[in-house]
């Protein structure tokens, strides 16, 4: 597909895979929650939603909208899911640093006396 | 509001639409699972902030993104109305910015009309509308014996006793008493007041407390309240005076508390300190000596019909049971609010009006300028509307740019109003500022800021909506190709500029009748001569032992023993006043030195019942004012002996008691021949034979009407307390010999009060109302005459412009340049004509307004009307020159080949 030419920025990456790995739990809380507690990353809620909405609008998640439980007072709670396309792309982003990282072992510059 | 709240609050301001429920709830949710249980309320707080501000940038770039996807989709939604509008107001600004001189005048207009009318508007319904500062105030009334005001003390004890339609009947009166403090002796004046008159009111102390009924009692010991001010002033605000004893008139007295800050009660402005009333033996016992203010409180629910009648029925007992000097009572109430504020009413309401005037002026010339701004971007407008805009978004522009005009403008007057009040307060003579109500308090009032702001609103939308409609209506093909003639525009400007000048006429006949009205009371005689005069009030001690002895006497009814005192304490007080006038007499450049025992034009007195014995002329007893005066008073002041003799010092105790009455009285009750007549008065039955009668006086103000008086010599009945006649070359200047001659003589008498003659006259209530108005009405018209001549400037200057073509032309067909001159002329002084017209109708509606403040001239004085007229058609005609001058010097032969290009 020509549209493929979507490339992932590393916050982007993390913030798919945290949906895929929430699965059906993934709603901006849980996704917040999730970058902080396994990434060792400080996120805002309100940052969180933009990279969300960025890839929603790039094809790369879905979203549905569910009425809250009683915690939220009702108000609607927005799941995500990756999309095929959102798949893609991540596959795409892993291929990309595998065959970059390949061969490659990091040495720190000695410093000369 | 919790913390928690606010920050929510403003993540749901700066979200888009879609986005804030679930955002928020994302965040509570988390906030009420995780956060509040493992970090209390305190660390959750912080949570949640720390989570809305680092969220905030993300929140604006996805409102960014929410309002671009909705403008790609579709026009008509109202995200993008809010963006198009903030583009319209950056576009306005960078508009301002392009031509800064325009807006800078037209915010600068607009904002000092504002900051005047809130500072007027601000004071007047401080004063006129705000509740009184008592509790309940509405419903406290104050009562009059009609013809006299104030009450005697038995008809107080009757009113109290068997009203039934008023309840806190509470009666006061001024008194003053030296206060000794810190070595220095000082006067100062107070107020008696009987019991329950702060209950009534609804007054608390700030410290210590109110009077309690044993303060009454008349031997008790002196119980006292200050005032917050007094209290700061003279005692430091020592926070233990309460309930600490001060000397007053060299006695103790307890101070039982503090009065409030927030207290005034204006109708005894000066007072500093409260004390219980506690009448006389003369003043229980004598019905016929009336003194004593009275309010009082209405009962819920009681009509004003219900208190006449209630009123009616008392006077007609008080009538029954003492014929002689209650014949003719009669009372009545009014309102305390119109009691206390009255008197300044017509002042607020005739600087109103003119402020009124001036913001319509303002509003007009704003009007002028943006409609002469938007005839100059003709072209610009029809750029943007060649290009697709729509008529409706420029109109909106339009609407806008007015908007944010008004809006810039009162924001920036709302804040200079504030000082406006304030220095005007500071203006205010002292005495006068006593007896305002809310004087120290005075400032800008929420509620007319928030008037104002609404009013601004609706300006700036009517005139938006005006000026689209004028440029919409202009056909915006043709101005883009030609520099078409504006004819509708240049209207519309004359319109305005009618309008400025009928406004502009209003104000300075305005000005001109209460400047006339304060000259002729400046200048209206008050039966004595004010040049020279200076004048100051001294209490000389009486001895302390004889005093003393003579309480003590009284006490024991012992008659003689307290007739002997009484007498020695004249003596002493007559030697040594003897003593001090002296004194002065001998000061270089002082001619004439006399007493009496209240000035005149200083404020009400109590008045007497006359009883005429032989009367000539039938009738009722006349109610007179009582002055007691030293020998030479009618020299010293410069008043007239009509007939018979002045007094002199072979008039004294154990003379027969003489009297000298003025013409009013004479004329009124002695059909004019008084001289041997004998007068008496229910305190002195023992009678006056009347030897002179002289010019009368003004005493209660100068506007006023003059009263009946009785003078009678000082030698026949001495007091320590007296007020000091001083005739000199220049008195002024002889104040400070005369504190040095009496501290010579008694260091611990002051001379207090020390105004000279036309200090008084000038700073009376009846100048001090008049001359404030005047003062403001004048800076009015002037502002108003400078804006309307800059108005018939432009826009005659302008239609010489639009018009070089067609001048030039007549010119080249051989017109003169005198029929060019009559041409523009005519054009330039027509509106003003019209508005002259209109100006002088409105004078004539608006007469009423002004009516209560004239003095010695009628509202519709033709000479003022006239001079009003020409002063405005000169200064118009000086603004027709410069154009019309331009007009003469075009050359027909460039002002045809330049146009047309």
């Amino acid at each position: 597909m020509a549209g493929r030419v979507t490339f992932l920025g590393e916050f982007e990456q993390v913030v798919m895979l945290a949906v895929i790995r929430l699965g059906e739990a993934a709603y901006g809380t849980t996704i917040r929650r999730e970058i902080e507690t396994r990434a060792g990353r400080r996120v805002s809620i309100g940052a969180a939603y933009a990279t969300l909405d960025r890839l929603v609008e790039k094809g790369l998640l879905r979203e549905r909208d569910e009425a809250g439980g009683a915690e939220r007072s009702g108000r609607m709670k927005r799941f995500f899911d990756v999309t095929p396309a959102g798949i893609d792309a991540l596959e795409e982003a892993r291929t990309l640093q595998i065959r970059m990282w390949a061969g490659i072992q990091l040495r720190r510059a000695r410093r000369t006396p | 509001m919790s913390s928690i709240d606010i920050a929510r609050r403003l993540l749901r301001i700066v979200l888009p639409r879609l986005d804030r429920d679930t955002v928020v709830a994302d965040l509570d949710e988390e906030l009420q699972r995780h956060v509040l249980p493992r970090r209390g309320p305190r660390g959750a707080a912080r949570w949640y902030w720390a989570q809305t501000l680092s969220s905030l940038p993300a929140a604006v770039r996805l409102r960014y993104r929410a309002w671009r996807r909705d403008e790609t989709m579709t026009m008509q939604d109202t995200e993008p109305m809010v963006a198009q509008i903030a583009q319209d107001v950056r576009y306005a600004w960078r508009g301002w910015r392009r031509e800064p001189i325009f807006a800078l005048t037209a915010i600068a207009t607009y904002a000092v009309a504002v900051a005047v009318a809130a500072a007027i508007a601000s004071v007047a319904y401080r004063v006129l509308v705000e509740p009184l500062p008592y509790r309940d105030g509405d419903a406290l009334v104050g009562v009059r014996e009609a013809d006299r005001g104030n009450f005697s003390w038995p008809d107080f004890l009757a009113l109290r006793q068997s009203t039934r339609s008023l309840s806190d009947v509470v009666g006061y009166n001024g008194v003053s008493r030296a206060l000794v403090n810190g070595g220095m002796a000082d006067r100062l004046s107070g107020v008696e007041v009987t019991e329950g008159f702060f209950e009534a009111l609804g007054i608390q102390p700030m410290a210590g407390r109110l009077f309690r009924p044993e303060d009454f009692v008349t031997e008790a010991p002196l119980a006292v309240m200050l005032t917050h001010a007094t209290w700061q002033r003279r005692f430091g605000g020592d926070p233990a005076l309460a309930g600490r004893t001060i000397l007053l008139d060299g006695q103790p007295a307890t101070v039982a508390g503090i009065l409030p800050d927030t207290f005034e009660f204006p109708l005894r402005g000066g007072a500093e300190f409260w004390q219980p009333l506690r009448p006389s033996r003369v003043q229980r016992e004598r019905g016929y000596v009336h003194w004593l203010d009275v309010i009082a409180r209405r009962r819920p629910g009681v009509s004003d019909a219900q208190i006449a009648a209630d009123l009616d029925l008392l006077a007609r007992l008080r009538a029954a049971e003492d014929p002689k000097y209650h014949a003719s009572a009669r009372l009545s109430v009014i309102p305390l609010r119109e009691e206390i504020v009255g008197y300044v009413r017509p002042s607020l309401l005739a600087l109103l009006t003119a402020v009124a005037l001036l913001f319509l002026a303002a509003c007009a010339n704003v009007a002028g300028l943006v409609f002469a701004r938007t005839i100059a971007r003709r072209r610009e407008l029809s750029v943007r509307a060649a290009i697709g805009a729509a008529p409706a978004r420029l109109a909106r522009q339009l609407v806008i740019e007015s908007l944010m005009l008004t809006t810039a403008g009162t924001a920036i007057g709302s804040i200079v109003a504030g000082a406006l009040v304030r220095s005007a307060m500071s203006a205010v003579p002292a005495r006068q500022k006593a007896s305002l109500l809310y004087a120290d308090r005075l400032d800008v009032a929420p509620e007319v800021v928030a008037g104002v702001f609404v009013l601004s609103i609706l300006a700036g939308l009517t005139l938006g909506i005006f000026t689209s409609i004028r440029t919409n209506r202009a056909d915006f093909r043709c101005s883009l190709t030609l520099r078409g003639a504006t004819a509708g525009g240049a209207r519309w400007r004359s319109v305005l500029v009618a309008g400025e000048v009928a406004l502009a006429l209003m104000l300075i006949a305005g000005t001109g009748l209460l400047a006339r009205s304060v000259y002729r009371l400046l200048h209206v005689s008050p039966g004595f001569d004010p040049r020279g005069l200076l004048t100051f009030r001294i209490m000389l001690p009486a001895p302390r032992d004889a005093q003393a002895a003579l309480a003590q006497a009284v006490r024991d009814r012992n008659e003689m023993a307290a007739q002997a005192l009484r007498d020695r304490i004249a003596t002493v007080t007559e030697a040594n006043r003897d003593r001090v006038l002296a004194a002065f007499r001998a000061l270089p450049g002082v001619t004439e030195v006399s007493t009496i025992d209240q000035l005149p034009l200083t404020g009400r007195s109590p008045s007497m019942t006359l009883q005429i014995i032989a009367r000539p002329v039938a009738g009722e007893e006349p109610t007179v004012l009582v002055r007691t005066i030293g020998a030479d008073y009618f020299d010293a002041m410069g008043i007239p002996i009509e007939a018979g003799r002045p007094f002199n010092d072979r008039d004294r105790r154990g003379t027969p008691s003489v009297a000298i009455v003025n013409r009013m009285l004479a004329d009124r009750v002695f059909g004019g021949s008084a001289i041997g007549q004998r007068i008496a008065f229910p305190s002195a039955p023992g009678g006056f034979d009347v030897v002179g009668i002289v010019g009368d006086e003004q005493f209660t103000d100068i506007d006023s009407g003059r009263d009946p008086v009785v003078y009678l010599p000082y030698l026949q009945s001495a007091s320590g307390n007296f007020s000091v006649v001083l005739r000199g070359s220049d008195p002024a200047a002889i104040g400070a010999d005369v504190r040095r001659a009496l501290a010579r003589i008694d260091p611990q008498v002051p001379a207090f009060a020390m105004r000279t003659m036309e200090e008084i006259l000038e700073e009376s209530r009846a100048v001090f109302l008049r001359r404030t108005v005047l003062t403001l009405l004048t800076v009015f018209a002037i502002s108003v005459l400078v804006l309307t001549t800059v108005g018939i400037y432009g826009t005659l200057a302008y239609a010489v412009t639009q018009r070089r073509r067609e001048i030039g032309l007549r010119m080249a067909l051989g017109a003169h340049r005198a029929a060019i001159a009559r041409v523009m002329l005519a054009r330039g002084m027509s509106p003003v004509a019209v508005g002259c017209i209109a100006g002088l109708l409105g004078s004539l509606g608006l007469a009423g307004s002004l009516r209560a403040l004239l003095f010695g001239v009628e509202a519709t004085d033709p000479a003022i009307l006239t001079a009003a007229v020409a002063l405005l058609g000169s200064v118009s005609l000086l603004a027709c020159a410069v154009p019309v001058w331009r007009a003469l010097r075009v050359d027909p032969a460039t002002a045809l080949r330049n146009d047309g290009s």
